[in-house]
């Protein structure tokens, strides 16, 4: 396989100010993320990290630069909401549930309007990917009812479930403690494994860092150095 | 029944019935001072108002025609400011002053079961043609004076909806911006936006809803206590909630409910998506 088949993500030159150019949150950033790997996005609170995945995951656009999907640049697609439903998957550090469905009811919220799978498959994903988070005793449970890393597997659950090429995932283990964060980890790299997606963390957790394939480090909206695990 | 123009220009209403009491107790008068009428004589009871503008005492007489007088044997209080502008007085006395000996222009037939009034009403109207019956509630409709006041009442009625249509308004529009974050993470894992204002419509309309029911279960209740506890204003109340009005009420909480959330579900798919999750 050549090495562009490989490429998920390109991202270049990105640039993203707020306050009418005031504040500089992501600086010519330019950023290639391959299949079935996992990335750290790593720095200090401010540096952009957050602002970059949000421009990632088209939840926000970049006052300049490109970004290629499998070869497809954002502006040409037609429907960016399709896009993020069919191919990412976000795990956000509040984990972001509906508080009053239950955890089963907000994985399930997820494949409401993907066609990705039959009824049958749906169902069968949601059961198998709550038993993969540990979720599988608390499935009925409310969101607002239970434990935060409770809330941030069924959010990890939401994410995966509908099979996403990219998972993003901003600051995933930043309201957990450490076993917890190490499970959530766990998940993200089997689900590389298993499924092939690709995951870029952003974070400024060491631990998370021993998970990546690279790490980006972030500073002042520049990418000022990358390293590869491995 | 009938009504007299003053010298002044001023009308007069006049209600003749064989017993005081039974018009008394029907309309909610308190004779506060003299006596009633009685039936061979011209005599009449005036509101205690109409008394007093016309600069007249009990025992005084009232030119009811051109050459009849009345004489005022009593004088009552009503509470219903409308009613304070009557002279009652025996029906015999009223046929001699209105001209028209033997004659009566209305009944008043209390029903055991009120609400088979409607077939009663109608089997009248087939059997006495020269007769109309009518169900209480519509009298009002009969009379000029309450023609006006219950079209004021009316449009009363409708600035009370109009500023309870304003507050649920904007009570849903607080409560849709309230859940932003809500909007925020639906779009974020691929919602499509025309989705997220049609749930919140669908929303509001069954909030709406039960709210209509609510208020109607209310409404039949208030109207119950109020035929039950006060049965002088019981002949101006209708029998039961209209199914007419029901489905209006009903209908008119689902379109408030729906409108009141459609601006601002569409406002709030609007807004990036970044901002809405950071919404609190």
């Amino acid at each position: 396989m050549n090495k562009s088949s490989q490429i998920l993500l390109e991202a270049t030159h990105l640039k993203k100010t707020y306050d009418g150019g005031l504040v500089q949150a992501v600086h010519d950033v330019s950023i290639t993320l391959e299949k079935g790997k996992l990335y750290v996005l790593s720095g200090r609170s401010g540096c952009g990290k957050s602002t970059l995945l949000h421009l990632l995951g088209t939840l926000d656009t970049p006052d300049s630069g490109t970004i290629h999907f499998e070869g497809k640049a954002f502006e040409s697609m037609d429907s960016l909401t399709r896009f993020r439903r069919e191919n990412l998957g976000f795990i956000f550090q509040f984990h972001h549930l509906l508080p009053l469905l239950s955890l089963r009811e907000n994985v399930e919220t997820a494949l409401v309007f993907c066609h990705k799978f039959s009824d049958t498959e749906h169902r069968e994903r949601v059961d198998s990917i709550l038993m993969d988070v540990g979720l599988e005793d608390r499935m009925h449970q409310y969101a607002n009812l239970v434990s935060g890393g409770e809330r941030q597997r069924a959010a990890i659950a939401r994410a995966l479930v509908t099979h996403p090429k990219l998972i993003l995932a901003d600051e995933p283990t930043g309201n957990v403690d450490s076993i917890t964060a190490k499970a959530i980890m766990e998940i993200l790299r089997n689900r590389i494994q298993d499924e092939e997606s690709t995951v870029l963390v952003a974070t400024h957790d060491p631990l998370v860092r021993a998970y990546a394939d690279t790490i980006f480090y972030m500073e002042d909206g520049h990418i000022q150095r990358v390293e590869n695990a491995h | 029944m009938g009504k007299i123009r003053t010298s002044k220009g001023a009308v007069i209403y006049m209600v003749g019935i064989r017993d005081f009491w039974q018009v008394a107790h029907k309309l909610n008068l308190t004779l506060i001072q003299g006596r009633p009428y009685h039936n061979e004589y011209l005599e009449a009871v005036l509101s205690s108002r109409l008394l007093h503008v016309n600069h007249l005492e009990v025992g005084d007489t009232f030119p009811a025609a051109n050459d009849i007088n009345l004489t005022i044997v009593g004088a009552y209080s009503a509470w219903l400011s409308l009613m304070n502008n009557m002279i009652i007085c025996s029906d015999t006395a009223l046929q001699k002053i209105l001209g028209r000996p033997g004659k009566t222009n209305m009944l008043f037939l209390t029903l055991h079961d009120p609400l088979e009034s409607d077939k009663i009403i109608e089997r009248i109207n087939k059997k006495y043609p020269n007769l109309r019956a009518l169900p209480s509630r519509d009298l009002a409709s009969q009379i000029g004076t309450l023609t006006s006041l219950t079209k004021m009442l009316d449009v009363i009625a409708l600035i009370a909806l109009g500023v309870a249509i304003i507050i649920l308004m904007s009570t849903f529009v607080m409560a849709t911006y309230m859940r932003m974050r809500q909007i925020g993470i639906l779009s974020a894992i691929g919602w499509p936006q025309p989705m997220i204002v049609v749930l919140f419509v669908i929303e509001s309309a069954f909030l709406s809803i039960a709210g209509g029911l609510v208020g109607l279960t209310l409404s039949a209740g208030i109207l119950i206590a109020l035929r039950t506890f006060f049965p002088n204003i019981a002949f101006y109340l209708p029998e039961t909630l209209s199914q007419h009005v029901m489905l209006m009420s009903l209908l008119m909480s689902i379109v408030v409910g729906a409108v009141a959330a459609i601006l601002p579900a569409y406002q709030a798919v609007r807004k990036p998506i970044v901002e809405a999750l950071r919404d609190e």
